[in-house]
């Protein structure tokens, strides 16, 4: 069989495209948990200000 | 891991660092797609933040939730984002997973050097459903393809390919434009087979009129061969016939022993990628070419492949045929009248309208594009020159006129609404968009004004060369009539000044729709394109040389 040149380095072209495709989803990806990290702490901000607030007045 | 297995991971991490490690198989190429599609698959089910949020949220009460309004809105549309996100990416990782596809090539010579310059896989789904519409390219083109897909090209020994509109539409998303004709090329070496099988289909009256000649180069050197012929597929009825041109071409063997000319799509010489389609199931034939039928007298259908080329090699003939055009309306287009082709504009549009493309960026890509074709010619090199003159100059169209009334109209907009179509009919284009998108109506608007002006450039360069030729022999036979009478030079002199005329309403009529371009507007850019070079490059030297015949012939007229 002769080696394909031309195939071979579509190949490492295909390859190096999928690493790229990764590396962007993994930019997105962190784009969309950063937003759901900033709820979520801004839920456990006030989730945690209420029960100060609870032991505040349970100790009233 | 036992030793010989340690072993033989050292030596690879060792060829690795070396730079001598094996070149990737296929088989890694499905294994890294697989690897990947699970990893991102993981990276997303693994939303440690998400799962507590989403905890979070069931424990909300109403209170909590007058105070976040929205906040599960929120939260689900980031959900909705990350899932469409991940299907995106797993979508594209997919996409680079090729498949090559040859089993449909009977007689494929795989080890060629042709094959070693060709790449052939699976057309992508998207392509094959816009092939399978039957809106987009008609049943009768697709029985045709099948035809000699299946009965003739199917049996080549070296590559071949379909280009032109069959090969365009597959690669756009938006065209109202439907094939018409078969463009097929395909290796010099194939050239008997082909002629022989596509004589017996003539035989068996499923083509007609098979005629075969050569294609001449502009230099007058004899190029490829041309074949051409109606796929009739048996039907009587010419409205069910389609036109098809093959060109066998010289491939990599032949070059290499000798032969100095490259065909105009390089197929088998250098790397080009194919892709292969499903085209349509139709009835077995034999090696007679007539019907297979069952041990029950029932017909037996097969569902026939072919080959097309990917959108870089449609791109590669329209960027081709371009530089053709344009070199031709440079190198004084008026002495080349004969071979001026108005599809410039047309293929300029289509180049912007693919797959690849749709942005204004893309006229400047075009230019990139026109500049890395190799062999540097000293044509190439002018005629990007000619385009980036064009394009500039459309930039800097006058902007004054249009402050009362706002951002300019445009081009496009105005034919769309007001384009002549001749005495008696309704003016403006038909332009029917199926859906609602703004970039499908914008699209198909362009293509419709660009064929609207395509068909009005056209028209008047041929208008123009018939007249030119009647008036030369009008001119040449009372300039060189030594018994000419006066009522004789003066009609001649006439008949100048009326053909000056019509040539200034010409010029006039293009320049008022050069004016109403928006420069802002890169789609005007397609159909004002080829007006300078019709101004500048065919009427201003048609006039120039009709002003030099009236002088000579006055000159007659005074020493009479």
């Amino acid at each position: 069989m002769v080696v394909i040149k031309f195939v071979m380095d579509d190949i490492k072209k295909h390859l190096n495209n999928i690493k790229v495709i990764y590396q962007d989803y993994l930019k997105k990806l962190g784009i969309i948990r950063s937003k759901e990290k900033a709820i979520l702490s801004e839920l456990t901000r006030e989730e945690e200000k209420r029960k100060i607030e609870e032991i505040r007045n349970s100790i009233k | 891991m036992d030793n010989q297995e340690i072993n033989k991971k050292e030596n690879e991490e060792a060829q690795i660092e070396k730079g001598e490690a094996k070149e990737p198989t296929r088989e890694e190429l499905v294994g890294k797609v697989e690897e990947m599609i699970s990893r991102v698959e993981k990276d997303h089910n693994d939303d440690e933040i998400l799962n507590r949020l989403k905890d979070k949220l069931i424990h909300l009460s109403d209170k909590d939730l007058t105070l976040h309004p929205g906040i599960i809105e929120e939260v689900n549309s980031l959900v909705d984002e990350a899932v469409r996100l991940v299907r995106k990416t797993v979508e594209s990782i997919k996409e680079e997973e090729y498949e090559p596809s040859i089993d449909h090539l009977k007689n494929y010579k795989q080890d060629s050097v042709e094959a070693q310059h060709t790449k052939i896989i699976k057309a992508s789904e998207k392509i094959q459903n816009r092939f399978n519409d039957n809106e987009k390219i008609h049943l009768k083109m697709k029985k045709a393809i099948a035809l000699v897909c299946g009965q003739v090209f199917n049996h080549c020994e070296n590559p071949y390919a379909l280009i032109g509109s069959n090969c365009y539409i597959p690669h756009t998303e938006y065209s109202a434009k439907i094939p018409d004709d078969l463009d097929v090329i395909f290796g010099i070496n194939d050239y008997d087979m082909v002629c022989e099988r596509l004589s017996k289909l003539e035989n068996k009256g499923l083509i007609s009129e098979l005629k075969v000649s050569d294609v001449l180069n502009t230099d007058g050197t004899k190029g490829d061969k041309k074949i051409h012929c109606w796929i009739t597929n048996g039907s009587p009825n010419e409205d069910d016939w389609v036109e098809m041109e093959c060109f066998a071409q010289n491939m990599a063997t032949q070059r290499y022993n000798g032969a100095d000319n490259k065909s105009y799509i390089p197929l088998g010489d250098e790397d080009k990628e194919l892709e292969v389609i499903e085209i349509i199931e139709v009835e077995a034939r034999d090696e007679n070419f007539d019907i297979i039928k069952n041990d029950k007298g029932e017909i037996v259908y097969e569902k026939v492949k072919g080959n097309i080329g990917s959108e870089k090699v449609a791109r590669e003939l329209y960027l081709k045929n371009i530089i053709k055009e344009f070199n031709l309306y440079n190198k004084n287009g008026w002495e080349h009248k004969a071979m001026l082709n108005a599809k410039a504009l047309q293929r300029i549009f289509n180049l912007i309208n693919m797959d690849s493309e749709g942005t204004e960026e893309s006229i400047n890509n075009l230019m990139d594009e026109i500049a890395k074709i190799r062999p540097k010619t000293e044509t190439i090199r002018k005629v990007r020159d000619s385009l980036i003159f064009i394009w500039n100059q459309f930039k800097s169209l006058p902007v004054e006129k249009e402050e009362s009334i706002g951002r300019k109209k445009g081009l496009v907009n105005w034919l769309v609404e007001n384009a002549d179509n001749g005495e008696g009919k309704e003016k403006g284009l038909n332009v029917s968009a199926k859906g609602d998108s703004e970039k499908e109506k914008k699209i198909l608007s362009t293509e419709a004004a660009v064929d609207f002006i395509t068909k009005e450039t056209n028209n008047d360069l041929k208008e123009i060369s018939t007249r030119s030729e009647k008036l030369k022999l009008k001119y040449e036979s009372v300039l060189n009539n030594e018994n000419a009478s006066k009522e004789e030079i003066e009609g001649a002199i006439e008949d100048i000044n009326k053909e000056r005329t019509l040539l200034i309403k010409t010029s006039i009529k293009y320049k008022g729709y050069m004016d109403m371009a928006n420069s802002e507007d890169g789609d005007d850019f397609c159909v004002y394109a080829a007006m300078p070079e019709l101004r500048y490059h065919f009427i201003l030297p048609y006039s120039v040389e009709l002003v030099a015949n009236k002088i000579s012939l006055k000159k007659k007229l005074e020493n009479q």
